[in-house]
């Protein structure tokens, strides 16, 4: 089982999605340290989370995993939802890309399930307006 | 003639089984499952003061409902209630699994909240960092810093999406499905 691989299907497209916005906007996976706690910019978190490996499958040949990919979009509170869902609009799009990609011989097959969201939340005491969405994902690697 | 009698009779009450069995096993099966997921819940979720994880409850269609005690202490089993013969004549979801505790989307990770270290020890192990937003598991760090969480950022939505309460269900009606013996 190739984790990382996995793991690198989904968060490149949505690095580079959030890349090819102006200006712009950084994106915080797992384990990163980057993000300043109460930082009042704009940014992006996507937490990749791993369920269940290598159900049995009518071939051992495959490698299969399932899981969860939630992200969540920091912008500025109080100045209305446009901004967040733009950003939301990005991610989502990035995750129906991967749904079009077709499978080759190798590398890592991804498909991700109906997409939950978007939510949204403000609390008094946190600087930002949050999105969220989350989706199931199962990927399977070919090589 | 009494033979072919004999055989119908023996015919009937071979369907009267298979009726009987099959309806205790498609009702004890979700019912088996509910309460497996309310635990697999109380295993991955946080667990502080032990409130949380004790006010998960199960509710049938037609409105019964079994519930946690709401108070602390060490996470305990909630037996589900058996669907009725009135629950099968709904078509759709037969169980709910939900959480009545005041704070239970922030400890699923669903939205911010403002979090007060109570500087008890938590009944379950815990991870140590800086919460880096409002998210009650969204801690960085290296074991070191302010903040304290007894479950992952996610748990909830992992557990949810990542195939685990297929996988109990499915588990629970085979074995319910495998007790038939006709």
């Amino acid at each position: 089982m190739n984790y990382q691989a996995i793991r690198a299907a989904v968060e490149n497209p949505l690095l580079s999605a959030f890349g090819a916005l102006v200006p712009a906007v950084p994106v915080y996976f797992d384990n990163i340290t980057a993000v300043p706690p109460n930082t009042t910019t704009e940014y992006v978190r996507v937490n990749v989370t791993f369920g269940i490996t290598n159900e049995p499958t009518l071939t051992s040949s495959v490698d299969n995993a399932r899981g969860a990919i939630v992200i969540r979009v920091f912008t500025e509170k109080g100045r209305g939802p446009a901004r967040n869902q733009t950003l939301l609009t990005a991610a989502v799009n990035a995750l129906e890309t991967l749904n079009s990609t077709a499978k080759t011989t190798s590398g890592v097959f991804f498909r991700v399930g109906e997409i939950n969201g978007p939510t949204f939340s403000a609390t008094e005491e946190a600087p930002h307006f949050v999105g969220r969405i989350d989706t199931s994902y199962v990927a399977t690697v070919l090589s | 003639m009494a033979r072919n009698r004999g055989f119908l009779n023996e015919l009937d009450r071979l369907a009267e089984n298979i009726d009987r069995i099959a309806v205790a096993a498609f009702s004890r099966g979700p019912a088996r499952a509910a309460e497996e997921i309310v635990v697999d819940l109380q295993e991955a979720g946080p667990v502080w003061s032990g409130k949380f994880s004790n006010s998960w409850q199960i509710e049938t269609t037609d409105g019964r409902r079994t519930s946690g005690s709401g108070s602390p202490g060490l996470p305990q089993r909630i037996p589900a209630p058996l669907l009725s013969g009135r629950g099968f004549a709904f078509d759709d979801v037969k169980y709910t699994i939900s959480n009545f505790s005041p704070y239970a989307d922030e400890a699923r990770d669903l939205v911010e909240g403002y979090f007060i270290d109570p500087g008890t020890t938590p009944l379950k192990e815990y991870d140590r960092g800086t919460r880096v937003s409002g998210y009650r598991g969204d801690l960085v760090g290296d074991d070191e810093g302010p903040n304290r969480s007894t479950a992952p950022l996610d748990w909830y939505t992992t557990y949810l999406r990542g195939g685990a309460i297929d996988r109990r269900i499915r588990i629970q009606l085979d074995e319910e499905l495998g007790r038939i013996r006709l």
